[in-house]
């Protein structure tokens, strides 16, 4: 099944955006990402989802390197109610205390929804240590969160 | 993992709007599909009730195998129409809902749009008839070419009468010719099978096989006429 492109863009920025930490940078490297994954003829379905991110990730790397990225900002906590501000900056204390590792498993299994097979080509792993993996990072932010998200 | 810190994971990692999204989403070119992922994706338009009836048909005519007996034929010949008016039906809803003008517009032409549905139609009703041939000439007695002779030649029949019929009657008017002539062709085989049968015996194969040929060619012709119809309406 053919994927939608404007949906996954949307994913895979912010998947940029959350290894690079800027904008423009996230924005060129989605870009980048997109024109890989159209020249190399991939159709849909899972493994172009795992081939997306793959490409997203290898280039974030790269770019990683040659520029470390500004820690996390508070920039897009601005305009929104009381409430949500609260709730978005206790979820974003208790993910900068996590490690990196576990913050990109959280992203990419809840926010970007990415299926356990996809996540599991992605990593390397079995499903099985993958759930697991997941599931721990899971436990530690509910952790650090307190009772009121456990 | 409840929903509640799941919103909240979402809105703590929403990065800042992107600004040039719009700008390349628009300039990408689409994404090209292969013929089989075209054919899968307009297999996803036929209407249900088409592969409905088609699998009735089936389960109906696989039944009447064990029962009938040596009158499976004409019986099998007569329900035939039926199975290819549901394919002549499909070929036409563009034009019945006067979508054809806006489909030659759009990224696949209409022509392959009414080609792909006849090639899955055309495939899937193949598909039955080769299952249906060996148990019907079991049943019957005759030979495996005259079953599929006295199967194919109603069949192809009404599809000739059918296509010849919606070249040139547009819309509702031309749905009920196309059912008119599948309920002739079903008349037609069970008037032959009471007046002559004979007809459904051994020895008149040769006549079977030539009204085939006949029918084949005429089908085949109809089919291609409708395709040029399709592209001349596109400079019309």
């Amino acid at each position: 099944m053919a994927m939608d492109l404007e949906e996954q863009y949307d994913r895979i920025y912010r998947y940029c955006y959350f290894k690079v930490r800027q904008r423009e940078m996230a924005e060129d490297l989605t870009q980048e990402t997109f024109l890989r994954f159209l020249e190399s003829g991939e159709q849909g379905g899972g493994r172009s989802m795992q081939y997306l991110y793959t490409v997203a990730r290898n280039l974030c790397v790269d770019e990683y390197r040659r520029h470390k990225p500004e820690p996390l900002d508070e920039q897009a906590l601005e305009g929104d109610g009381e409430d949500a501000m609260l709730t978005r900056a206790a979820v974003r204390m208790a993910l900068a205390e996590l490690d990196e590792a576990d913050r990109e498993l959280l992203l990419l299994r809840y926010v970007n929804e990415v299926p356990m097979s996809v996540l599991s080509g992605l990593y390397g792993l079995s499903r099985f240590s993958l759930y697991r993996r997941v599931s721990q990072a899971a436990k530690k932010l509910k952790k650090k969160l307190g009772e009121e998200y456990g | 993992m409840n929903k509640n810190l799941k919103n909240a994971l979402k809105t703590a990692f929403e990065p800042p709007k992107p600004a040039g999204k719009r700008a390349f989403l628009r300039a990408l070119p689409a994404p090209s599909m292969g013929t089989p992922a075209f054919l899968l994706a307009q297999a996803g338009y036929v209407r249900k009730w088409v592969w409905v009836l088609s699998g009735a048909l089936f389960a109906g005519a696989l039944a009447g195998t064990q029962w009938l007996e040596r009158d499976v034929l004409w019986w099998l010949s007569a329900c035939m129409p039926l199975l290819a008016l549901s394919v002549l039906t499909e070929s036409g809803r563009s034009q019945r809902w006067g979508m054809a003008e806006f489909e030659l517009s759009t990224r696949f032409s209409l022509k392959s749009v009414v080609l792909a549905r006849l090639l899955i139609l055309g495939a899937a009703n193949g598909a039955l008839f080769c299952l249906l041939v060996p148990f019907a000439a079991k049943s019957s007695g005759v030979g495996l070419a005259q079953t599929a002779a006295c199967m194919a030649c109603p069949y192809l029949l009404t599809a000739f009468g059918g296509l010849w019929a919606v070249r040139r009657v547009r819309g509702r008017e031309g749905d009920f010719l196309c059912a008119g002539i599948a309920a002739a062709v079903c008349a037609g085989s069970t008037f032959l099978h009471q007046s002559f049968p004979a007809a459904y015996e051994a020895p008149a194969l040769a006549w079977w096989l030539a009204a085939l040929a006949l029918l084949g060619l005429g089908t085949t012709k109809q089919c291609w006429q409708m395709v040029k119809q399709t592209e001349e309406l596109a400079w019309s």
